[in-house]
């Protein structure tokens, strides 16, 4: 089933889904989607396990060289195992989850479009085209996160979480462009891992590496973005358990493993990743034994462990993949099941608090024994998946480590795994066996049977797999390290190691640390007091601001907002006006500037116009300036006829009958509208303000240098004619095609005619436009009962300024009257 | 070449642009107005202004100038027209409702009236 429903199906069914109701029938079905793909996968797990690749391309948009390709080679393969096994468990227990169809309805149409967009990120081999399942993730974990958008604590949440992995998204983005620009237009992974020594040569290299690398970090939540990872817990716990665990927060994880080739082995790469990610290693377990919230606690362990992921994925050796890839694996499994276990215990007793739970282990056998099986393996306890993981850890930590990191990163992975197992053994203790630290025991009995059967099967896998290492374990994660490290690998797994092996007697040394602190841990915990070390938040805050509805003034976005709406956004049109101008004339003179070299300049051959038209010219221009200078507007209206009229007369000369038609036409009728309209038109405004005379010289040179750049632009366009004039194909073939004499015409109704219906068009809606502008005014006040006294107004207002004496105003207000005669808002008052 | 026809261009984008930053709605008409006074110019002159014969083959008259400009032309004098009757219906509009011919004024005005 190797084929692009591996990655649209989900989005198929998300569709599918938001044109049937919510009933539980079409709900409880949908889990059979993620389920047959998983089946799908399976089938290819043999030939994966062969080490074959399976790969088809669509060519999407040529000139960017995006293409949508579908590769599932050893990594996706592993991926997409867990997207869609874990989804399957996943959508199952969404449907006993909420208490609504409705909202399970609206859940997992998000969920499916979830789950498209990761399966996208984990099977597109073109970079450009990964990039766009990536932002689908961002978008729809945004939606997830604010699920319930009637609490303000999610709208935070999902927008913090938005603005880090957007702006991430943003930044990976600038780095995909960077390596296309390095590439020569290449974004295929398999490709770009050939070219691999060309592109770190590249003066390129290291700033698109850093993008690269800031957009994984987000998305994984690694030190200093990880703060939006304990904010998404605001969304369902299925989503929870789903995104922020087992599949979209190792996006960044498996970014990173999939670009370890080609990108890995330089410093940056080494040291970027190393740092960070066991900083957060350590600092995200330590944060866990802080918290209250259960949730909390879960997501301060996770993006722990993707630290670890994304350590070993810096240290870039063999067995460091390959700790990395049995380590996705093993969190995937027993994180997820946690969430939901979380979930379940949130569901029955109403409650996250740790503190306030406790000994639900007799309450809830069958989630407390998958509980168990799950701690154990996060834990890292044999014979668990996790201890499998773990001790690949402690080994990678051991084996040909670049210098830099051979002393810290066994410490930091003693110390780490240390407090994860202290974290797993607080969750146990305190939830399922201990008395609750505040109050009493709470009431709460099994959960269903959908919110228990994930865990346990989740919990049993950590179990199998690892038991049966060679026969399940193998054929996943040694094509998938092969992937990575773009060779043939194998890394020989093992459950039982000697005693007297080192990795071993460490893994033994944090699980023993792990366990005291485990049990003596509410002491640290009311010391701590739920507070955060090392929060960026109130940088974020500083950033974008607190509240969630309105933008914060006191923040720099909120700051940036006002400067921009008080200095730029006036509301007053004509300063925008001043701003497009003035940008106009800045952009036209440095392109004028840039190509001057180039141009043909003009020469002073001043033949190719005679004197009549120079006069003409000369009378435009006088009549134009004059305009301005008219103190009335009768004076302004009549100047600038004697330019149009002008105007006209210039195409007669220039052989342009048509057009002086036209022009004659349109003139006269502009003129009679004008004069028409002047009447019910205020007249010139007198411009009293103080600051006349400075706005006057402004508006006059913002005018002037327009005026300047047009002319310039007007001169250089006509004495730097290159290409050949396209005129003579339609003068060939206007008779023989358009069948008229009258070139322009032709052009016109013929050759043009989609054009000319497009200006009709035009026309018309400027007369609907018209029409709308006078008639339902007076509609529509016919039910106002203030209409006649609106009018009785307007006739005054009219009155007033009815001061314009001429002659001609006198004949036009006789025109007037006859046409409007029937006009309604001249009223039964003819004044 | 020409330069008195780009210099006529340029003053009715000048006279244009000095209008179109007023603040009565009246010149914002004569703005327009003037605007598509000076594009028409502005697209008259990239072509070729040479001949000065009329485009039409019956009479035979060759060269004759460039027909193309003038076909566009004819497109831009009649949408100018009908940009400008909205535009003067726009002014009027303007003024009926809000008793002024100041658009600085739109601004608080229209949130009394909004």
């Amino acid at each position: 089933m190797f084929n692009w429903l591996l990655i649209f199906g989900p989005m198929l069914t998300a569709g599918t889904l938001a044109f049937l109701p919510a009933h539980k029938r079409f709900l409880q079905l949908t889990t059979l989607i993620p389920l047959a793909l998983f089946a799908g996968l399976l089938a290819h797990a043999g030939d994966i396990a062969d080490g074959k690749t399976f790969r088809t391309t669509y060519q999407w948009v040529d000139a960017l060289g995006l293409e949508l390709s579908l590769v599932l080679d050893g990594l996706s393969f592993l991926f997409a195992l867990i997207i869609t096994g874990i989804g399957t468990l996943i959508v199952f227990y969404t449907n006993s989850y909420f208490q609504k169809d409705d909202e399970t309805h609206r859940f997992l149409i998000y969920l499916f479009i979830f789950m498209s967009a990761m399966l996208g990120i984990v099977l597109s081999g073109n970079f450009l085209g990964m990039f766009i399942f990536w932002e689908l993730t961002t978008i729809s974990s945004y939606l997830l996160i604010g699920f319930k958008h009637d609490y303000s604590v999610a709208r935070i949440g999902a927008r913090q979480a938005l603005i880090v992995t957007g702006g991430g998204g943003l930044a990976l983005l600038g780095g995909i462009a960077m390596v296309g620009v390095m590439s020569g237009g290449v974004y295929d992974f398999a490709a770009l891992d050939a070219m691999a020594g060309e592109l770190a040569d590249h003066a390129l290299f290291e700033a698109a590496l850093i993008l690269i690398i800031i957009g994984a970090f987000t998305k994984s939540a690694q030190f200093p973005f990880h703060f939006w990872l304990p904010g998404a817990m605001e969304a369902p716990t299925p989503a929870s358990s789903f995104l922020h665990s087992a599949t979209m927060v190792k996006a960044g994880v498996y970014l990173l493993a999939r670009l370890a080739h080609t990108f890995g082995g330089g410093d940056i790469w080494l040291y970027a990743l190393g740092s960070i990610g066991l900083f957060t290693f350590v600092y995200g377990a330590f944060m866990a034994l802080s918290a209250y919230d259960l949730k909390a606690i879960l997501a301060h362990t996770t993006l722990s462990w993707l630290g670890v992921l994304i350590a070993l994925i810096g240290i870039n050796t063999k067995d460091s993949l390959k700790a990395a890839m049995v380590g996705i694996l093993a969190h995937a499994l027993y994180k997820g099941a946690l969430f939901l276990v979380v979930g379940a215990i949130d569901y029955e007793t109403g409650t996250r608090d740790i503190r306030k739970l406790g000994r639900l282990a007799g309450a809830m056998p069958v989630t407390a024994v998958a509980s168990a099986l799950v701690l154990l393996s996060m834990a890292g306890v044999p014979p668990m998946l996790g201890f499998v993981a773990k001790e690949t850890l402690k080994v990678a930590s051991l084996e040909h480590v670049p210098d830099a990191f051979a002393a810290v990163f066994p410490v930091a992975a003693v110390v780490g795994s240390a407090l994860t197992v202290a974290a797993a053994t607080m969750i146990g203790l305190e939830i399922f066996l201990r008395k609750p630290q505040h109050g009493e025991d709470l009431y709460a009995h099994e959960a269903p049977l959908p919110m228990w059967f994930g865990p346990l099967i989740l919990g049993g896998l950590s179990l199998i797999l690892a038991l049966f290492l060679h026969q399940f374990l193998d054929p996943i994660i040694n094509p998938a390290l092969s992937a990575v490290y773009s060779d043939p690998a194998e890394v020989e797994l093992y459950l039982l190691p000697a005693l007297d092996d080192l990795a071993f007697q460490l893994s033994l040394l944090s699980i023993a640390i792990g366990v005291v602190i485990g049990v003596t841990n509410r002491p640290l915990r009311d010391s701590l007091q739920n507070k955060s070390l090392l929060d960026p938040t109130h940088v974020y805050n500083k950033i974008f601001g607190i509240g969630d509805d309105k933008v914060d003034v006191r923040s720099l976005l909120g700051q940036g907002y006002r400067f921009v709406n008080r200095r730029l956004q006036d509301g007053i049109l004509r300063h925008y006006l001043n701003y497009v101008f003035f940008t106009f004339v800045l952009i036209m003179i440095a392109v004028i500037i840039q190509v001057w070299g180039k141009l043909k300049l003009p020469s002073f051959e001043l033949d190719e116009i005679t004197l009549l038209e120079t006069f003409i010219a000369v009378i435009i221009m006088i009549s134009a300036v004059a305009t301005t200078f008219a103190r009335r507007r009768l004076g302004a209206v009549v100047w600038a006829g004697a330019a149009g009229v002008n105007i006209a007369l210039l195409f007669a000369l220039f052989g342009a009958p048509d057009l002086a038609f036209t022009q004659l036409l349109i003139e006269v009728l502009t003129l009679i509208f004008l004069m028409l309209a002047f009447r019910l038109l205020p007249r010139f405004m007198q411009d009293t303000s103080r600051f006349t005379t400075f706005r006057t010289m402004r508006d006059g040179v913002i005018a002037v240098m327009v005026g300047l750049v047009f002319g310039l632009l007007a001169l250089l366009a006509s004495s730097n004619r290159e290409a050949p004039p396209i005129r003579y194909w339609f003068e060939e073939n206007a008779y023989e095609l358009g069948q008229g004499h009258n070139i322009v015409n032709v052009i016109l109704v013929d050759f043009r005619g989609l054009d000319t219906l497009g200006e009709t068009t035009v026309l018309v809606i400027a007369a609907l436009g018209v029409l709308a502008l006078i008639s339902p005014m007076p509609l529509l006040d016919m039910l106002d009962k203030h209409f006649k006294e609106r009018v009785r107004q307007q006739l005054e207002a009219e009155a007033a300024l009815e001061k314009d004496s001429s002659i001609i105003s006198h004949i036009y207000e006789n025109i007037n009257r006859v046409l409007l005669a029937g006009d309604d808002f001249r009223g039964d008052d003819n004044a | 070449m020409n330069f008195v026809l780009a210099l006529t261009v340029g003053v009715l984008f000048g006279v244009s642009t000095y209008f179109l930053l007023k603040r009565s709605v009246v010149k914002l008409l004569l703005g327009v107005l003037m605007l598509s006074y000076g594009t028409e110019l502005l697209i008259f002159m990239m072509g070729d202004l040479s001949e000065r014969n009329m485009p039409i083959l019956e009479l035979g008259e060759e060269p004759f100038a460039d027909p193309i400009p003038q076909a566009l032309i004819l497109t831009a004098i009649v949408i100018g027209f009908g940009f400008t009757a909205f535009t003067l219906m726009l002014a009027y509009r303007f003024y009926f409702d809000l008793r002024t011919e100041d658009l600085d004024q739109m601004v608080e005005e229209t949130e009394v009236h909004g």
